[in-house]
């Protein structure tokens, strides 16, 4: 298994499109990742849901606040999944599995936008608030406030700009996968990483009697 | 959620904040039912080809190839043997025999419309070049008489009925042995089957043979006997133009010591002149 998965690594073979994105040194969890694909690649299930249980949660609130409905996240994530099971085969770990899954999930995305435009009907996504026991009532309506604004805020921004910064909430990755996804460069995506944030932030910190 | 940040890209104290409230704010989780559909997929997809396929199918595949060897072994073993007894005609190897009798069945017109018709072709006629004329005229009136009997009493087989018109005397036998006579034996019957060449088995034989298949049949036996029975002749034409002057070469045979001869011409006297009383 060791050796398949280096000589695979020397391969290198883009994972995803453009993916071209190499190891770096510690990334442990990413090859840990990379290594239960290719034990799922080799008919181990249990590999591929201790995969999938690490990174289902995540790529849904990414779907779900890109697709900005939760019909379309549903379909994208299932979209996702099917076609990472399908192609398991020419899996090759050269890059971060993340980066790939992700990547995958992008295009998913870009597909269910070219087939409907439902996704342009965005709904409110209510999340599930659970305040802390102890916090003080001022503090956690405070929180909420915030919460709501942000939700709000993530919402308004356009499509690049929310894409690039879900990418870095919620798969973790740096500005060079983002772009590698993406299909843009790194500046261009730090760009759109510093709009949003500085968007989000003024959500974010505005009064409370403003919004 | 992921913990892995990358904190050194553009992050100051509002990304921090921002990053902080969204984690707060992004708590949803995966739907469970997708969970499971996803992970079912995956295990299904991951399980080899034929652990797929329908558990049964391998064991009744093997069975059924057993069963269809075992049919095909024992129709194999229950065939009959093929048995060849050559017949050997004057002037004709048995191989040649066979042959000669298909190649005339064979050229024979495929419907003829009378009994004229039913005439053979030269080239199936002629078996030996010295009796053909006669033979061939003697061909054509046994054919005629012999289909003319078959079509008053129809027969269940063809071949059976017509082999009971000519026969030849046993294989490996002199050219006197060989004889024609009307009423032959079924085992001669069987034989007759076997030294022409024709079909052995069950099959073959409960084949409907066609008009034109049965009066081939017919003619080419019909030849091959009496170009036999021109040979194997004892007393001459002239001899047995009349009953009185063949009943007076059998006594002449009889004199000369040919008992065997003088009694087969006997038979034939018999079968030929019914009416004529021997002394």
């Amino acid at each position: 298994m060791l050796a398949r998965a280096q000589s695979l690594a020397e391969a290198d073979r883009p994972l995803c499109g453009t993916a071209r994105v190499a190891y770096a040194p510690g990334m442990e969890p990413a090859a840990a990742d990379s290594a239960l694909m290719l034990r799922y690649v080799d008919g181990d299930a249990a590999a591929f849901e201790t995969l999938y249980r690490r990174h289902n949660d995540a790529l849904y609130r990414y779907l779900l606040r890109l697709c900005r409905h939760p019909d379309s996240a549903e379909d994208v994530f299932q979209d996702a999944w099917s076609k990472l099971i399908k192609a398991r085969a020419s899996y090759r770990p050269t890059a971060k599995f993340t980066t790939y899954l992700y990547c995958v999930a992008h295009n998913c995305f870009i597909d269910h936008v070219r087939r409907n435009k439902r996704h342009r009907h965005a709904v409110d996504i209510e999340p599930d608030m659970h305040p802390d026991p102890g916090e003080q009532p001022d503090a956690a309506a405070e929180r909420s406030l915030a919460r709501r604004r942000l939700d709000a805020a993530l919402l308004e921004l356009p499509d690049e700009q929310r894409d690039v910064f879900l990418l870095r909430e919620e798969a973790g990755l740096s500005l060079d996968e983002i772009a590698t996804i993406t299909g843009s460069n790194r500046e261009t995506a730090k760009s759109r990483l510093r709009y949003a944030v500085a968007k989000l932030h003024a959500a974010v910190a505005e009064p409370a009697e403003t919004s | 959620m992921t913990n892995e940040r990358k904190g050194s890209d553009g992050s100051n104290e509002a990304d921090e904040q921002v990053s902080r409230v969204y984690r707060e704010l992004a708590v949803e989780r995966a739907p469970e039912r997708l969970n499971e559909a996803i992970l079912r997929r995956a295990s299904k997809a991951a399980r080899p080809p034929y652990a797929r396929s329908i558990l049964w199918a391998k064991p009744v595949a093997w069975a059924a190839v057993v069963a269809i060897c075992l049919a095909i072994t024992l129709q194999v073993t229950q065939m009959p043997a093929p048995e060849h007894i050559p017949v050997t005609l004057p002037g004709m190897s048995p191989s040649t025999e066979a042959v000669e009798a298909d190649d005339a069945a064979a050229s024979m017109p495929a419907k003829p419309s009378s009994v004229e018709e039913l005439a053979l072709p030269e080239e199936s006629a002629v078996a030996d070049e010295t009796t053909s004329g006669i033979a061939q005229r003697r061909v054509d009136e046994t054919v005629a008489r012999k289909l003319e009997q078959t079509q008053t009493e129809p027969a269940t087989d063809p071949l059976r009925a017509a082999v009971p018109m000519v026969t030849d005397g046993p294989a490996g036998h002199d050219d006197a042995s060989t004889t024609t006579t009307e009423s032959m034996r079924p085992d001669m019957a069987e034989f007759e089957l076997q030294d022409v060449g024709m079909p052995r088995s069950a099959e073959d034989a409960a084949r409907p043979r066609s008009g034109a298949e049965q009066r081939a049949a017919v003619s080419a036996l019909a030849s091959r006997s009496i170009m036999a029975e021109e040979r194997a002749a004892d007393c001459d034409e002239e001899a047995r133009a009349t009953p009185a002057s063949w009943y007076a070469c059998i006594v002449d045979l009889e004199a000369a010591g040919q008992t065997a001869a003088a009694e087969r011409q006997r038979k034939l006297l018999a079968e030929s002149f019914p009416d004529f009383e021997m002394p």
